[in-house]
């Protein structure tokens, strides 16, 4: 029968009038049958006229007919609140199905309708038959009934405590049925997660005898007793290593949910274990697979994978190895998954694989697709400031891609190459020069910020700087103010350099700029830097305070910037830790502190234990405490704005001062700054590489 | 273009799975809940209801050729139809969030409604209403299910003559009828949720399949293996009566992964420096085959079906399963050949492109070897050479303007993609063929094809002036519309001419013209040597005999034909052309 004619608005009227033709004639049930699919289908539709038909609909639960109650259970469910009165007055029916003893199914779905509406009456029907059915024999009616714990808990608290309800829940975890465990497992963790006086704990018995069950659960089940694990804190590196074990075969899961939770399990586990990856050899590399063999899901699921793999690469880089080969982009990849693996290969990048590393990138960089070109340029420059080794690599891969003139490319690369040259001072001059080349293809003001930076530090090795300059004032008073700021520094520096060419240009700009401008911040900018360039000639004083007046204004304005370095992986150990704990869920997405996002929700800590180890200390840079997010959230709330939900890509801009943890380095503050100025990039802190080292050495031991 | 799967919103955490057809399933929360238990349960939920409506469709023309991922196209009409079933599947699946079970197997069992399928093609169009948001991609889809439609109708005929084997014919020792206590089953049932008691078969049968999925792609320039992946499958589709306890076992020595390290270790060793498949001298198959033994099949990345007892797999290095009925996925593996790159790839080709730029023509030849057996066949071979429209400008004009020969297949130029089709049938292993085919040119090929647009063709770099599409200028727009409409009235010597249109349009893509793509499908074969080496099945109470079938194919590119898996390969066999397939002569 074709159902999607159910899918009109009607009136609440004609409905009624159908329900009276229906009990007049014969067949009244498959009549009436059709009148409340309609209903269902007016419930979807979001018809709010469907509550005027309540008294009809409370009628109707009285026909034996289990397809008829079903539907009204949806309706009561859909309309209860929005007319708490009328839908009362099905509580005496309500209460004779769950006392009914004929019918499971009947019980069960009355159960779930009653516990999910707030409506006082119901909440106190749910509350008074639950102790019951908790302890039916149908082990789907005691699962219906813990579920349903969880439901009322949501509305009436107090009478939920007074109960005992929470204590009958615990007394199920021991059930025989696995089912019924691994959902009153389930609920428990949604009320300790709900009420910060309560607190789940399992114990080692009751830990091993739930990872017992795990083989004979069904997935979801698998997911919840997992889950569970992570409440039991183990003594002794003996238990941890016990469960790891018992864990391990999870990993081959069909369910990537459960594949995840295990790893999460693992990884938790791993903290009580006395130097895990000797205990166990091979294992990172086990990790590593599992995570990899996760790929090839659907692009929603991979995208999960990966995040969760930049969480583990950033916090416990001994305990996955990954082969950087695996996570080469696929040519039909969505956008996200690929930005998201070139995350991943820049934080696998290393001396002994950038050899595999850059031919990939380069074929990025000459894919048909701009975004990902562009992308992978960004990739070379930021390996080229990771990895010394690496950037001469970089650097002539880069030059050869500007030759072409292409423009994207050439813009992209500008932004770039004003980093590495940032980075190693003096060694890729011939990467500027031919950068400088295609001076004229540069249009994105982002480009033309770094480009007119990249002019004015070097403005003594280009040929043709007159003409450059001459391109880029032309267009000053048309520019954004961030560009005009870089213009006014760079032609002050070229000024300082070769004053014979350059005192025209500046003269022009900077009258320009004090002129014509109405940024204040500009016309700052630009009278300060006149009076440092020309208060030779006011004051008219003599030659030999002038030149040494000269001599501070060109230290002032050339000074060379502090060298970036790497700038990396720096997540606050804590907040690492806590989305450690928190594997799989939003917050692992989002890679932001739990508290950030989810105001409400409890903090995870590791509980300490004899067998706890403490986290390998990191080198930290002294001074750097204050970049450092800490742990309290502001007090404002969390705002969700687009540009920080989206997969960080690698142009996103880096806002440090909220907090927000940054995952590639952008090296950006500091473009059109004066000398002198402190650098914010170089507070970050570098993460050590020794325990990747370690890591590898390991993973080739055998058994 | 397809957007993060997780949002947030205003507070709101927005989760969706998005189906191929744009059906978007969409969790929402507020609190900082599993993800990927999240994702992964719409996309069960998703597969569920497909797989009811697929049952749906079987049942209504009792269409005994079934498949294992054949998945109906879910789309709005359908799900309209069946929200009823819909609601149904809520209240099992979940509640309160938390996902209960998704098994199809299990929930059909005490889900009795049927799928709500459109009976003929005519009543399928009256459901369409007046709902006109993305009416395009509705229409697509609507139009695909169609076809489905009618040709399951036309297959009804067929089928019926053709049933003469048991494999639907399944008798259910008690009739389970809608009013009996669902629950007392589901208690049962409980220990192995996914396989109900009382499966009665009068004959007994498993049937493995292992399909191989290959990824390749190979660099032309540098001659040198860029990707040799294997994904496979091992999907089952048994008829087995009872709780029978099903053991595989392969030629691997260790399913689980404990000493890949090794493996690579191994294989690394006996890499062959430089360009590994200039070697022209094959190895002898016998050879080949002990040394596959040797050094075992690196599988990696299995993924086992949850029927699967998985400490046996890592302790005894046989897979134990308890299997569902019907058609499931045992397994799913991936082998990555970078460990073993010294593995022929099963086809090669050596394309050449040939300029003679005085007599305006382009020769291209074409020389396909096979690498697999001498007695295997592949049952479709279908090359695709694209020949670049920005580089040359095709000419045809007369009939002589396109000749080929080919020593085997047939070969055809497909306008619209700007490819050259060759289809082999049944190609035998070892076994070189070559093909040659000729075009001529229009224009001043002395200019237009120069050494440097080659380079940076192959670059993939379309800039600069030759590219006219990137640089339209207002006036050549205007230009444009005067001569559509010149075209459209037939005057100032405008002609309509679809072939022109279509080169337009060709060339206005940014499409890739850089890789030579091949799909076949090779039965009999698995790439990675993986063999099943024991199967035995076991039933305490009925001690039946079961009958194993087993088939391996090796495919890319194709569907498979035939068989209980139709999997539909995801693959790519590529290889990217690079200047030294061209060659410029006056």
């Amino acid at each position: 029968m074709n159902e999607a004619q159910f899918f009109n608005k009607i009136k609440a009227s004609e409905l009624q009038v159908e329900l009276e033709q229906a009990f007049k004639k014969s067949k009244t049930t498959t009549k009436v049958a059709v009148v409340m699919k309609k209903i269902v289908a007016n419930i979807i539709l979001n018809n709010l006229e469907m509550v005027r038909l309540m008294p009809e609909v409370v009628g109707l639960l009285s026909m034996d007919s289990f397809e008829i109650r079903k539907k009204c259970l949806q309706y009561l469910n859909a309309y209860a609140m929005m007319d708490p009165k009328l839908s009362s007055e099905a509580i005496p029916m309500l209460r004779r199905f769950l006392e009914e003893k004929l019918s499971p199914g009947l019980i069960i779905i009355t159960l779930r309708t009653v516990s999910s509406i707030g409506n006082p009456d119901y909440v106190k029907l749910a509350i008074s038959s639950i102790p019951r059915l908790l302890r039916n024999q149908d082990p789907m009616i005691r699962k219906a009934a813990v579920l349903a714990v969880g439901k009322v808990y949501q509305f009436d608290l107090k009478s939920v405590t007074r109960e005992n309800l929470i204590d009958q829940l615990n007394l199920l975890l021991h059930d025989d049925n696995n089912f019924v465990v691994a959902t009153a497992l389930a609920v428990l963790g949604f009320i300790t997660e709900q009420n910060n006086s309560l607190a789940l704990q399992v114990d080692k018995e009751h830990a091993f005898k739930l990872v017992e069950l795990l083989p004979k659960s069904n997935e979801w089940c698998q997911i919840y007793i997992l889950n569970s694990l992570m409440l039991f804190v183990p003594q002794t590196h003996r238990e941890a290593l016990t469960l790891i074990e018992a864990t391990i075969p999870s990993l081959q899961h069909e369910n990537s949910s459960v594949v995840l939770n295990s790893l999460k399990v693992i990884v938790y586990l791993s903290n009580y274990v006395l130097d895990i990856t000797n205990v166990v050899p091979g294992w990172s590399k086990k990790l590593g697979t599992s995570l990899v063999a996760l790929l090839s899901n659907p692009p929603e699921i991979q995208f999960l994978v990966l995040r969760n793999a930049i969480l583990l690469l950033l916090s416990k880089r001994n305990l996955v190895s990954l082969d950087v080969e695996q996570l080469f982009c696929h040519y039909d990849d969505p956008v996200y998954v690929k930005d998201t693996k070139l995350e991943i290969m820049y934080l696998l990048a290393n001396e002994s694989n950038i050899s595999v590393v850059l031919p990939e990138l380069e074929e990025y960089a000459l894919d048909i697709d701009i975004q990902m070109a562009r992308k992978a340029i960004r990739a070379f420059g930021n390996l080229a400031v990771k990895l010394e080794n690496a950037a001469d690599h970089c650097m002539s891969v880069m030059a050869s891609l500007i030759t072409n003139g292409v423009d994207y490319i050439v813009q992209e690369s500008a932004i770039v190459v004003k980093n590495v040259v940032r980075k190693y001072p003096g060694k890729f001059d011939y990467v500027v020069q031919e950068l400088l080349q295609h001076y004229d293809l540069i249009e994105e003001s982002d480009a033309k910020i770094s480009m007119v930076w990249i002019i004015g530090q070097y403005c003594s090795i280009i040929d043709n700087v007159d003409v450059v300059f001459n391109h880029y004032a032309k267009s000053f008073l048309d520019e954004p103010v961030e560009v005009q700021l870089a213009i006014v520094t760079a032609v002050v520096k070229y000024y300082l350099i070769i004053p014979s060419k350059g005192e025209q240009v500046m003269i022009q700009v900077l009258k320009w700029a004090t002129e014509d401008s109405g940024n204040p911040d500009l016309r700052d900018r630009a009278y300060i830097y006149w009076r440092l360039v020309s208060s030779t000639s006011t004051t008219g004083g003599g030659g030999g305070q002038s030149t040494a007046f000269q001599e501070l204004t060109k230290s002032i304005v050339l000074h060379n910037n502090p060298p970036i370095n790497s700038t990396n992986d720096n997540i606050d150990p804590n907040i690492l830790q806590e989305l450690e704990l928190n594997i799989g869920t939003l917050a692992s997405i989002y890679l932001k502190p739990v508290t950030f996002v989810f105001r409400l929700s409890k903090r995870k800590t590791l509980t300490s234990s004899p067998a706890l180890q403490k986290r390998s200390p990191k080198l930290i840079d002294p001074g750097d405490h204050h970049q450092r997010p800490t742990l309290t959230p502001p007090p404002v709330p969390f705002k969700a704005d687009r540009q920080r939900l989206t997969v960080p890509t690698l142009e996103s801009k880096r806002t440090n001062s909220t907090g927000e943890i940054p995952y590639l380095p952008r090296t950006k503050s500091y473009e059109s700054a004066s000398s002198g100025e402190v650098k914010k990039e170089s507070l970050t802190r570098r993460l050590t590489r020794k325990a990747s080292l370690l890591s590898r050495s390991n993973s080739h031991k055998k058994f | 273009m397809r957007c993060i799967p997780v949002l947030l919103i205003k507070g709101l955490n927005y989760i969706f799975y998005r189906t191929t057809n744009d059906l978007i399933f969409l969790g929402v929360t507020r609190q900082n809940i599993d993800v990927m238990e999240t994702i992964w349960f719409l996309k069960s939920f998703q597969h569920t209801l497909s797989q009811y409506v697929y049952e749906g469709r079987h049942h209504t023309t009792e269409e005994s050729n079934s498949c294992i991922s054949k998945t109906i196209e879910l789309d709005r009409d359908v799900i309209m139809d069946n929200f009823n079933l819909i609601y149904e599947l809520f209240d099992e699946c979940v509640d309160f969030g938390i996902p209960q079970m998704t098994n199809y197997n299990v929930l059909r069992e005490f889900i009795k409604v049927g799928a709500n399928l459109p009976q003929t093609p005519e009543s399928h169009y009256s459901s369409e209403d007046d709902d006109d948001d993305n009416g395009d991609a509705k229409n697509g889809t609507k139009q695909r299910s169609l076809t489905k439609l009618s040709h399951n109708q036309s297959k009804l005929n067929q089928t019926k003559m053709t049933s003469s084997s048991n494999m639907a014919k399944k008798l259910a020792l008690f009739e389970i009828s809608a009013s009996v206590n669902p629950s007392i089953l589901r208690d049962a049932s409980l220990k192995y949720g996914w396989r109900p008691k009382g499966i009665f078969y009068a004959k007994n049968e498993i049937y493995v399949d292992i399909v191989e999925d290959c990824e390749f792609h190979y660099d032309l320039q540098t001659q040198r293996i860029r990707k040799n992946d294997i994904y496979g499958t091992i999907a089952v589709k048994c008829y087995l009566s009872g709780m029978p306890l099903c053991k595989i076992g392969f030629n691997e020595s260790n399913m689980s992964r404990v000493h890949q390290d090794e493996v690579a270790a191994m294989s690394l060793e006996e890499e062959p420096e430089g360009n590994q498949l200039k070697s022209s001298n094959f190895p002898e198959e016998e050879e080949e085959e002990t040394a596959i033994k040797r050094s075992r099949i690196p599988l990696g990345n299995i993924n086992f079906h949850q029927c699967v007892q998985l400490e046996e797999v890592i302790s005894d290095n046989l897979i134990r399963f308890l299997p569902p009925d019907d058609r499931f996925i045992l397994l799913t593996y991936h082998v990555e050949q970078q460990k073993q790159i010294h593995k022929l790839p099963i086809v090669l080709i050596e394309p050449k492109y040939i300029v003679h730029r005085n007599q305006k023509t382009l020769v291209i030849q074409c020389t396909l070897t096979s690498n697999y057996w001498k007695r295997l066949k592949s049952l479709k071979m279908l090359v695709k050479i694209p020949i670049n429209p920005h580089l040359f400008d095709l000419k045809f004009e007369q009939d002589d303007d396109l000749k080929f020969k080919a020593e085997m297949g047939d070969v055809k130029y497909n306008l619209d993609s700007s490819e050259l089709f060759w289809t082999i049938h049944g190609l035998s292993g070892k076994h070189s063929v070559r093909m040659m085919a000729e075009f001529s040119l229009q224009g001043d090929c002395k200019q237009s094809i120069t050494q440097e647009k080659l380079i940076s063709i192959c670059n993939n770099r379309f800039d600069a002036a030759d590219d006219d599409h990137h640089n339209l200028h207002p006036e050549d727009e205007i230009d444009e519309s005067q001569r559509e409409l010149d075209e459209f009235y037939g005057v100032n010597g405008a002609q309509v001419s679809l072939l022109k249109e279509i080169k337009r349009n060709l060339k206005r893509r940014r499409h890739e013209f850089n890789n030579i793509s091949i799909g076949f499908e090779i039965p009999l074969m698995t790439y990675s040597g993986l063999k099943l080496t024991y199967l035995r099945v076991d039933e305490d109470q009925m001690k039946y005999t079961c009958f194993p079938w087993v088939k391996y194919t090796t495919i890319s590119g194709f569907k498979t034909t035939g068989g209980n898996a139709n999997i539909e390969s995801n693959c790519n066999y590529r290889f990217k052309l690079g200047i030294r397939c061209f060659q410029l002569t006056d």
